[in-house]
């Protein structure tokens, strides 16, 4: 099947941008810099709007999307993606305008735990609307795990570029307080969450898929998308992570980005469908070839 | 009610004459079809072997996967026929539908920006008369078209001249109780599931 750029941009973007709103609410619960989480829910809100855009961008036209809003309640695959895309949203604007000024530490709480909740739950569901029968090789729970994997791993890296950006007031890179120090080993454990995703989806696929599509599989999703991505995050727990935080998390965005986008290229190439009748020709043979 | 097509594997020659009468009737553009025939072999090793054509179209499905994965409700079966259509002034051309097919029978119209596919030819059945195109031009006369609910329709007066080993459904992944029957006996070729 035809790779849906569109798609690809916007499943990755979206979820990524959960996955820094998810980080930007843990800030707010486990201690962190109140610059970095504004910061990163900025950037957050941008992802979402990009990435709403390539969504968009897929429909046959542009204003199409709106019957996709006026008709939420059919729970179908993106009406869920458009729900959570929107609860997100909401939470990080909601999040910037309570933290505007001192003192809303309840509201804002409240709120920071429906960004965690929301930010990764944007990242599983913009894959699991993909788990569909039709569709063999993507008949699997291992696919949103997958997604959601990737698209943690591609925002936590951009969470730990933001904090490595930004200055305390000593003048040094606020990584090592964010998350209450905890932002490294938080980075790695989404690492691994991508690494179990992006195997446990290929070891579906099975050899033989994975092995006509080598480069996406092994060049694209294994060697940047699980080794580069966990190379990174290992560097993080290493004295790398104080020497060079900016560098580390520029590589592991780079990896995560492009092993993110070789994974969903990976889905769409594999796809054969259950009985694809009409993809033969006239007169076809479908059997004896 | 449950309207949907018969087609009697035994009679039918693979001549395209349904496809060709399909895209006149609802004036398709080069490369876009609502049916397509399939050889399905030769199988078997010489002199032992069969060969069967397959015409293959929306399969009219009792529990539409097509349906349930619809944003917009475009894509609904009509509870008065049974018979699944495409409003296309609600279909957001999302492509959806496309992926959840089993059977692969729907295409985009990248013009019209539409999902599209077999309607049954609801323009001349839907006041309950006509037949459609592919049936009315069936060389063989292969293809049926009736409710399965009603024992003196087309359909159900051909099924019943069969014997229940020769009659078959495609195969179904998750109980998308697809409605389109195929009368195929063994004597002249043996059913193929295909997947």
């Amino acid at each position: 099947m035809a790779i849906q750029w569109p798609l690809v941009l916007f499943s990755l973007l979206a979820g990524a941008g959960g996955a820094m709103l998810a980080f930007a609410g843990l800030s707010q619960l486990l201690g962190g810099s109140r610059t970095v989480r504004r910061r990163a829910v900025w950037c957050a809100l941008a992802l979402f709007v990009i990435g709403g855009l390539c969504s968009v961008a897929h429909l046959a036209s542009p204003l199409n999307a709106i019957s996709a809003v006026t008709n939420l309640l059919s729970f179908s695959g993106i009406s869920i993606e458009l729900m959570l895309l929107g609860a997100s949203f909401i939470a990080g604007a909601a999040y910037l305008v309570l933290t505007r000024e001192e003192g809303r530490d309840g509201a804002v709480r409240v709120v920071a735990v429906l960004a965690v909740i929301f930010g990764v739950a944007i990242g599983f569901f913009c894959g699991h609307g993909y788990v569909i029968d039709a569709q063999p090789t993507w008949g699997t729970e291992t696919l949103p795990l997958a997604y959601l994997g990737t698209s943690l791993a591609l925002g936590a890296f951009a969470y730990a570029l933001v904090a490595a950006a930004t200055k305390t007031p000593a003048d040094k890179a606020a990584s090592a307080e964010e998350l209450g120090g905890k932002l490294w080993p938080a980075v790695l454990v989404c690492a691994v969450v991508d690494a179990v995703g992006i195997l446990a989806y290929g070891l579906f696929l099975g050899l033989d898929a994975v092995a006509a599509q080598g480069v996406l599989f092994w060049g694209g999703a294994v060697a940047c998308g699980v080794v580069g991505v966990l190379a990174c995050a290992i560097a993080g727990m290493t004295a790398l992570a104080a020497k060079a935080p900016a560098a580390l998390a520029v590589a592991g965005v780079a990896c995560a980005a492009i092993g993110g986008v070789a994974l969903r290229m990976l889905m769409w190439a594999c796809a054969t469908g259950y009985l694809n009748l009409f993809s033969h020709g006239i007169p076809s043979v479908m059997l004896n070839l | 009610m449950r309207k949907g097509l018969l087609i009697n594997l035994d009679r039918c020659s693979g001549c395209d004459s349904c496809i060709v009468a399909c895209k006149l009737e609802n004036d398709l553009p080069l490369g876009h079809f609502y049916n397509k025939v399939i050889a399905v072999g030769p199988t078997g090793t010489f002199p032992n072997v069969e060969k069967y054509w397959l015409p293959s179209q929306c399969q009219q499905c009792e529990n539409p996967a097509c349906v349930h994965v619809c944003p917009t409700a475009a894509s609904y079966r009509d509870p008065k026929t049974g018979m699944v259509l495409i409003d296309k002034e609600k279909c957001i051309g999302c492509q959806y539908c496309i992926y959840a097919c089993p059977y692969g029978v729907r295409q985009f119209n990248e013009d019209a920006g539409v999902v599209q596919k077999c309607t049954l030819c609801a323009q001349i059945t839907a006041d309950g008369d006509g037949v459609p195109a592919c049936v009315h031009n069936c060389n063989c006369g292969a293809r049926f078209f009736g409710d399965y609910d009603d024992p003196e329709s087309d359909v159900s007066r051909e099924l019943a001249k069969y014997p229940e080993e020769a009659i078959h459904t495609l195969p179904d992944p998750n109980n998308a109780k697809p409605l389109t029957r195929y009368i195929l006996s063994p004597k002249f070729a043996s059913w193929k599931e295909l997947v």
